[in-house]
């Protein structure tokens, strides 16, 4: 053999090309701090909340963090991306605080572990009296092992009241954020929008496709693939298939199976308190005709269980607009349109949702609200843009893979 | 490093491979310069399913049809299609749905082929390969076809010359269809005839 070498650096070179992208893990720490507390009491969360100054490793998380509950949750929301996934107990009125970290936009992670003591908040808060001062001291690390680096968190001011005020919507894309993010659960998965609000989501947008025999169901690309879903025996166009065949033979890249958007809105209205879903069409040929009814009996769902959710199907073009328009009395279903408010008015859609880079556009959004209407950006993902548009703009709600940077920003301001 | 880049590499190393001149070629300067070669193969599919694969049929038939140009005595250049089963999977007892999948593949590749020493040959090629799903579930026929780019087939042959035209031979593939990341191989027999 003449280039023996070559041949063997080109194989070499093809072999380590296969290797999958490596998922982010979820740290798990080996000796819990919380084993032998006590959950706290519902009316002991919000006490927690507010704006919290950084007095060590703020080169890490920066100057400021949000502290939010988000159902059994404590979320922390850094202005860079980075967010703390905590629960939380108390044992002789000292709350223990234990979790990771993760960067959104990188795969940094790592555990976290903190405690406010009894004499620095943590008597109050457990006796639902609101603290005067409230101290966060531990120590958080990188990867699995330790919690070597001091963190400090000392309690500024709770929400303004313009924060509390308002109706602000934080949109996770796709249920809470792409797959190509490596977070921990697949997205358009019920396991994904029940993570979601860990990072501050208060509504979710899932995209929505239909199988052969009809039936909806949440899946983004057009085709299975091995980005979306652990490898299978089916290949090619996904609404080629039946329901029986996807439930059967494709799952999502972290195990999930692919829900039907009843399973998924019923999830929604059940187990969350996420109160705003987009839908958005993927298909726009005889769509609307199995999508609005699911839409319609969860509205009903949620109105029967005293929940307030709008549930909106998306317009993201002519077509899917002309297939609403066959819909009887389209006009009377919620819905949000990405058109121009031409075609919100023509769809009667009680959302208009340009793409962001079409600028704050404070003139259209104004004339929207003055017609009753809300007004949605999406998919902004840059911090420094979500907080300019923040600043600036005057939308009801961003539409982001990175819903903790929108919260960080969101509940940040004065 | 990507497909793409990988891609490139090979080009890369198969145009400088085939830049050298080789000393024989004046010596063996051989009349006959091109070959077309039919082969009949057993393929075995590397299971590498994450799900879905109980019932797992890997062992398949299949063909292959392969045209080179040969310019000198130690390479060859030319272009290779075939058609092979890679898998099919049959729907376990008990399931919700009963029926059958199976995955079919027609590369077409760019084809180098060296000669290594008397009898022995190493190829290598790459190009594209079309996928073609069937699944038959409850009386309903699905075909689905995928289009992979990226592709690659490294082959080790035995080859021996009946005459001036015929040849003979025995091959070991491996096949890599990058769209669903497939691994295949395969014995085959072939038939030569060189003009």
């Amino acid at each position: 053999m003449r280039y023996p070498i070559l041949y063997i650096s080109a194989f070499i070179i093809l072999a380590v090309s296969c290797n999958k992208v490596e998922d982010v893990p979820v740290p798990v720490a080996k000796d819990s701090i919380l084993k032998g507390t006590n959950s706290l009491e519902v009316a002991s969360k919000p006490l927690m909340e507010g704006i919290y100054k950084v007095n060590s490793a703020s080169s890490v998380f920066g100057d400021t963090i949000v502290v939010k509950w988000t159902r059994e949750k404590l979320s922390f929301a850094c202005f860079n991306g980075i967010y703390f996934v905590m629960d939380a107990g108390s044992l002789n009125s000292d709350i223990s605080i234990e979790g990771y970290w993760r960067d959104g936009y990188s795969d940094g992670t790592g555990l976290c572990a903190m405690t406010i003591a009894k004499a620095e908040g943590g008597n109050e808060i457990v006796n639902e009296i609101t603290p005067q001062q409230i101290i966060m001291r531990g120590a958080f690390g990188y990867g699995d092992d330790t919690t070597d680096q001091t963190f400090t968190l000392t309690y500024i001011r709770p929400f303004s009241d313009k924060v509390k005020n308002t109706k602000f919507n934080v949109l996770a894309h796709r249920a809470g954020g792409r797959t190509s993010d490596r977070l921990p659960v697949s997205e358009n998965s019920i396991e994904m929008i029940n993570w979601t609000e860990r990072l501050g989501s208060t509504g979710i947008e899932v995209d929505v496709r239909i199988t052969r025999d009809k039936v909806a169901f949440l899946y983004h690309d057009a085709d299975i693939n091995i980005r979306l879903t652990k490898k299978g025996p089916l290949s090619g166009e996904i609404k080629a298939y039946s329901w029986q065949e996807l439930s059967s033979y494709v799952r999502l890249i972290h195990g999930e199976k692919i829900p039907t958007l009843e399973e998924a809105l019923t999830f929604v209205v059940d187990s969350t308190n996420l109160d705003f879903v987009y839908l958005d069409m993927k298909e726009d040929k005889e769509a609307m005709a199995v999508v609005i009814p699911i839409q319609q009996k969860m509205l009903h769902r949620a109105h029967d269980k005293g929940r307030t959710v709008t549930i909106v199907v998306g317009i993201p073009s002519t077509a899917v607009l002309n297939d609403l328009m066959t819909y009887p009395d389209y006009q009377a279903i919620p819905s949000l349109c990405e058109l121009t408010i031409d075609d919100v008015r023509t769809a009667n859609s009680i959302v208009w949702s340009p793409r962001w880079t079409m600028g704050t556009q404070i003139d259209l959004v104004e004339q929207m609200h003055s017609e009753g209407k809300t007004a949605i950006c999406w998919t902004i993902d840059n911090p420094a843009w979500i907080r300019d548009y923040l600043n600036n703009g005057h939308f009801d709600g961003l539409l982001t893979n990175f819903p903790s940077v929108v919260t960080y920003y969101h509940y940040i301001q004065k | 490093m990507g497909r793409k880049n990988i891609a490139f590499v090979l080009i890369f190393l198969l145009t400088a491979l085939a830049a050298f001149p080789q000393q024989q070629d004046s010596a063996l300067a051989k009349p006959l310069r091109f070959s077309v070669t039919v082969g009949a193969c057993v393929t075995h599919y590397i299971d590498n399913l994450d799900y879905g694969n109980q019932n797992l049929g890997k062992n398949f038939a299949g063909f292959s049809f392969r045209l080179l140009w040969e310019p000198e005595y130690r390479l060859s250049l030319g272009a290779e299609t075939g058609s092979y089963t890679m898998f099919k999977v049959k729907s376990p007892p008990g399931s919700a749905i009963t029926g059958d999948i199976t995955r079919r593949v027609t590369p077409v590749f760019l084809l180098v082929r060296m000669h290594i020493v008397d009898y022995i040959y190493f190829s290598t090629g790459f190009g594209l390969a079309f996928l073609t799903n069937t699944s038959n579930h409850a009386d309903q026929k699905i075909v689905t076809n995928t289009t992979s780019l990226s592709n690659y087939l490294f082959s080790a042959s035995y080859i021996y010359p009946l005459s001036t035209h015929w040849q003979l031979g025995v091959e070991v593939k491996v096949f890599d269809f990058g769209a669903y990341n497939d691994w295949m191989n395969s014995m085959q027999v072939f038939g030569t005839f060189r003009f």
